[in-house]
């Protein structure tokens, strides 16, 4: 049989089993179907109920005008899948090509995509975070705890970080009239992802709206009282706000422990992929018949030196997830890179935050068009001289052009002027805290001598 | 459901029945019974509101630009939401494609 | 590439003579994406440059920014936010906005609709046992004057006044000093004049006696922004009593000639009244009312297409040959109402997207719904209609239809 008899037979009755059945894993079981995939499919995941939008969660949610249940993603087309929900799956064995279930199950496949994304960050705690009135917001099911804690009227709120999550949610008190403390143990709220400049215009915003924002202070404790309900929150600076309710949002874990024993190029930071999406091995070689999309897939940027990246944007999880599917059934020569400019959005007070490019990925900021003081303007970032990537708040219609700048390694500062330029433009520099892009990376050791016996042992553990 | 102009789809789907992952039951937790289904790609939107212009009750802008919207309109209001999603600039508005569908199923009987 | 291969392309579409049909010379002017022109301006004809632009912040729509002002633009005291730029377009359009739509008025389109439907229906009853209608004149044309009076609270019965002005105006937006007699110009500069000084008589009444209309709610504003000035409310009524008229007589009109020209849609149409939602977008690709953006100004120098377009130079945009580009639209000449992935340019696109677009589309689903509802068995008289002069907001100046038995 030539290959492509082998692609044919492989359309038609192979074994693909997704793990993950979020956006991600649904948008490219979808996609498998609409290029013509007629085999088996399986959805593999660890929650109950069809897959839904998270996005809403921290807003319309929280609000209380939207139900939590009532984000199930629509359907593009009918997938006729075996749906295996509510267990996790456990392993990942690439000799025999399974699924090991959690619960002991196993579930063999041809090509398996992994989609499994991330979860919650909790409190570092177990008991503190144990304590009635402390939350994350990652599942519907926290989302509607949550909601019904607001609802309730709490005294106060606290929130732990502000990053886009803890920002958003800050926000809905606000706009529900409760009082909202946010601790953030950088300079400004949205400094790693955007940076001193607009961290400086994220922190007019919230203490404009009346948040209680505290920044470069540390959450040490979170203190209950004897029915186990918390209280109070104690902080390293030595002060302490009393809330009856406060929210974790300190990020995500990725969740790749299962593949601890895989072989894969997987850990805290994600699991390695080609622009193709194909999973890499330990020792970086690229695999056939594993793909990876969404959070938890680290893929390289061309447009960013080749830099692996994991993103966790709605369009990223999307987009991947139609490449992989495109990949999966198709060969090498018909094969899609993924070479998106990432594009991210926040609601937060009112205003409608979006990004381009990678912020982090950049030595200095500018603002480009529109006026800080009004919230209303475009800042571009620059490295190395180059466009990198652009921010707006509430000048949503310009970002198109600065993907433009950014694909085509436009110069940074841009050159030429536009009409709302502010006079005083100038690029200052970018001034992120804490790791960026440039240190996240991954720690192995390289083993062996003759080429046929190098090999790469993953050095960095799990939490 | 059926008010769709899908007919209604079998609950499981053809390889359960020739599967050996054992007992499944129908999930029903966050599936209800009437209500559309939408999604809105934020990343392409650009915040015309159009949207919010033909189906303000379930399109609501938050400031001048920034949208929030009701994943799951009334049904009542269909014919609204499918001129809100027809009239995006950009097309940034998904609405199910089925109506009736092959519901996912659970992996464990417990 | 920036050649003059077809140097007089641009010039046979403005020629009165295509009117009736552009689209085969549009399709040799997207031979050329990004075209200089003998006099230094440059016209763009292909979809992904017509975005790409639109989205261009040093693009200008400043009469200001030009290197060769415009004639009539001169004589404009206060632009209207169309002819502006950030910030003041954003400020402007924000403050008509705050009483027209979302996000401080969202139910005003929604709220309209049962007037529409009580429009539409009566003008329909003017139908009954008439064996030929003009569609322009018996329906196209009163329905949206009806509408935008309403709303901005310009008297209905002063159409006959104004009507006369708003010609002269659309008349000369397309002037060229090279080939127009010089009148064309005057006439608009005139009617401007004119209408403002109306426009400006009707304000003093609001701010002495407040109603419900758009007007009376600038003329009384207490929003974040502030209030426009009257010179400022002036202007955008202008801007909204024309586009909100002169633009939806054309988009009805096409709507039902596109209909009569294809009988299996209009058939269709009838069976499944839903299809209007989709059909109308086609028809804002497929025979949009707005043709051309006669002019932009490149505030600084544009690259588009590896072409620099350099500062001060005057950009035409092409937008209904962008919404038939074969390298965006599939089998872009032909009318699908089933179209998926329409991402038309009916309305531009960008910033200055279409102020009235969600009542311009209501406005006509609703009018062909009840054209195709109780016109008994219609035909055209004549194919291709009269149509009006401009190449810019084109469109039948009559469609005559018969109807009835015979």
């Amino acid at each position: 049989m030539t290959s492509a008899d082998n692609l044919r037979a492989f359309k038609r009755d192979g074994r693909i089993v997704v793990v993950g059945a979020s956006l991600a894993g649904l948008r490219a079981a979808e996609a498998l179907r609409a290029e013509g995939f007629t085999g088996s499919l399986t959805m593999i995941g660890d929650e109950l109920g069809e897959p839904y939008d998270r996005p809403p969660l921290s807003k319309q949610v929280l609000t209380g005008w939207v139900p939590a249940g009532d984000t199930t993603l629509p359907r593009r087309r009918d997938i006729d899948a075996e749906w295996l929900l509510g267990v996790p799956a456990g392993g990942l064995d690439l000799a025999t090509n399974h699924v090991r279930l959690a619960d002991g199950r196993e579930v063999p496949f041809d090509r398996v995509l992994i989609s499994t994304g991330v979860r919650a960050r909790p409190w570092f705690v177990e008991s503190e975070a144990a304590l009635d009135g402390v939350f994350v917001v990652r599942t519907r099911e926290h989302a509607e705890s949550l909601r019904q804690a607001l609802a309730a009227g709490p005294s106060r709120v606290l929130v732990i970080g502000a990053g886009f999550t803890g920002s958003e949610i800050a926000s809905v008190c606000r706009e529900r009239d409760i009082p909202v403390t946010v601790a953030e143990r950088a300079p400004a709220p949205l400094v790693g992802a955007l940076g001193a400049m607009i961290g400086e215009v994220a922190a007019d915003m919230q203490r404009a709206h009346g948040v209680d924002l505290r920044c470069g202070v540390k959450v040490t404790q979170l203190e209950g009282d004897a029915q186990g309900r918390l209280r109070r929150a104690h902080f390293d600076d030595g002060s302490t706000v009393d809330a009856d309710v406060a929210v974790v949002a300190l990020g995500g874990i990725r969740n790749t422990e299962w593949l601890r024993d895989s072989g894969l190029a997987a850990g805290v930071w994600g699991i390695a992929c080609d622009t193709g999406c194909r999973a890499l091995d330990l020792n970086g070689l690229v695999t056939d018949d594993v793909f990876v999309a969404g959070d938890v897939a680290r893929c390289p940027n061309p447009v960013y030196e080749y830099r692996l990246i994991s993103l966790e944007h709605w369009v990223n999880a999307v987009e991947q997830a139609e490449v992989a599917a495109h990949n999966m059934v198709s060969g090498q020569a018909d094969r899609w890179p993924h070479l998106s400019i990432p594009l991210f959005w926040s609601i937060q007070f009112g205003v409608n935050i979006k990004s381009v490019g990678v912020p982090t990925f950049a030595d200095e900021v500018a603002v480009t068009q529109g006026s800080v003081s009004d919230h209303r303007f475009v800042a571009s970032y620059g490295y190395r001289g180059r466009v990198t990537a652009a921010v707006s708040f509430d000048n949503a219609k310009w970002l198109d052009h600065y993907r433009r700048l950014i694909e085509t390694a436009a110069p940074f500062p841009p050159p030429c002027p536009t009409p709302d330029q502010p006079v005083d433009m100038k690029p200052v520099p970018v001034d992120f805290p804490g790791p960026t892009l440039l240190a996240e990376g991954a720690t192995v050791v390289v083993t062996g001598h003759d080429p046929g016996e190098r090999r790469v042992t993953s050095a960095q553990q799990h939490p | 459901m059926g008010n769709g102009p899908f007919p209604l789809r079998q609950p499981v789907s053809r390889f359960a029945r020739r599967s050996s992952a054992g007992f499944r039951v129908r999930s029903s937790q966050y599936l209800r019974e009437v209500g559309m289904r939408i999604v809105v790609d934020l990343s392409r939107c650009e915040g015309y509101a159009q949207c919010a212009f033909l189906a303000p009750d379930a399109f609501r802008m938050h400031g001048e630009e920034a949208l929030m919207y009701d994943p799951s309109p009334d049904d009542a209001r269909r014919d609204q939401v499918l001129r809100a999603a027809a009239a995006c600039p950009v097309q940034a508005i998904l609405v199910d494609q089925l109506e009736g569908r092959d519901a996912p199923v659970e992996a464990s009987g417990s | 590439m920036t050649t003059i291969q077809r140097p007089d392309t641009l010039r046979r579409i403005l020629d009165y003579s295509s009117r009736a049909d552009p689209y085969p010379l549009y399709a040799e002017l997207r031979r050329t994406p990004v075209a200089r022109q003998e006099d230094g301006s440059y016209v763009i004809s292909t979809y992904r440059e017509l975005t790409g632009i639109l989205h261009n912040p040093h693009l200008s729509s400043d009469v200001r920014n030009l290197a060769h002002p415009m004639p009539l633009y001169e004589e404009r005291t206060t632009p209207s936010f169309i002819n502006l730029d950030p910030p003041e377009h954003d400020r402007l359009r924000r403050l008509a906005m705050r009483h027209f739509g979302p996000p401080h008025t969202p139910g005003l389109v929604t709220g309209l609709e049962p007037a529409l439907t009580a429009t539409v229906s009566s003008l329909a009853d003017g139908f009954a046992g008439k064996g030929q209608i003009d569609i322009v004149d018996d329906f196209a044309y009163p329905f949206p004057v009806t509408v935008i009076c309403h709303v901005l609270g310009v008297p209905r019965e002063d159409e006959p006044r104004f009507h006369v002005w708003v010609d002269a105006i659309v008349n000369s937006i397309d002037y060229d000093p090279k080939t127009d007699p010089k009148e064309k110009l005057d006439n608009g500069v005139q009617a401007t004049k004119d209408l403002h000084q109306y426009l400006g008589g009707l304000l003093e009444q609001r701010h002495a006696r407040p109603t419900d209309d758009l007007l009376s709610r600038l003329a009384n504003d207490d929003g974040p922004d502030g209030r426009m000035t009257d010179d400022e409310i002036v202007s955008t009524a202008h801007l909204l009593l024309i586009a909100g008229h002169e633009t939806t007589v054309n988009l009805i009109t096409n709507g039902m000639l596109t209909l009569l020209r294809h009988p299996q849609v209009l058939q269709r149409l009838r069976n499944e009244p839903g299809l209007v939602v989709p059909l109308v977008e086609e028809l804002l690709r497929y025979e949009p009312p707005v043709h051309i953006i006669p002019w932009r100004a490149a505030y600084s120098d544009i690259t588009v297409a590896d072409t620099v377009i350099p500062k001060g130079s005057q950009i035409m945009l092409m937008l209904a040959s962008g919404s038939r580009d074969p390298n965006r639209f599939h089998d872009p000449d032909r009318f699908d109402p089933d179209r998926r992935d329409n991402e038309h340019l009916g309305f531009g696109s960008g910033i200055h997207l279409c102020f009235g677009g969600p009542l311009a589309r209501r406005e006509t689903q609703i009018a062909l719904t009840e054209l195709v509802r109780r016109l008994d068995r219609p035909r055209l008289v004549t194919d291709p209609p009269p149509y009006r002069r401009s190449p810019v907001l084109r469109g039948p100046i009559h469609l005559h239809v018969e109807q009835g038995g015979g």
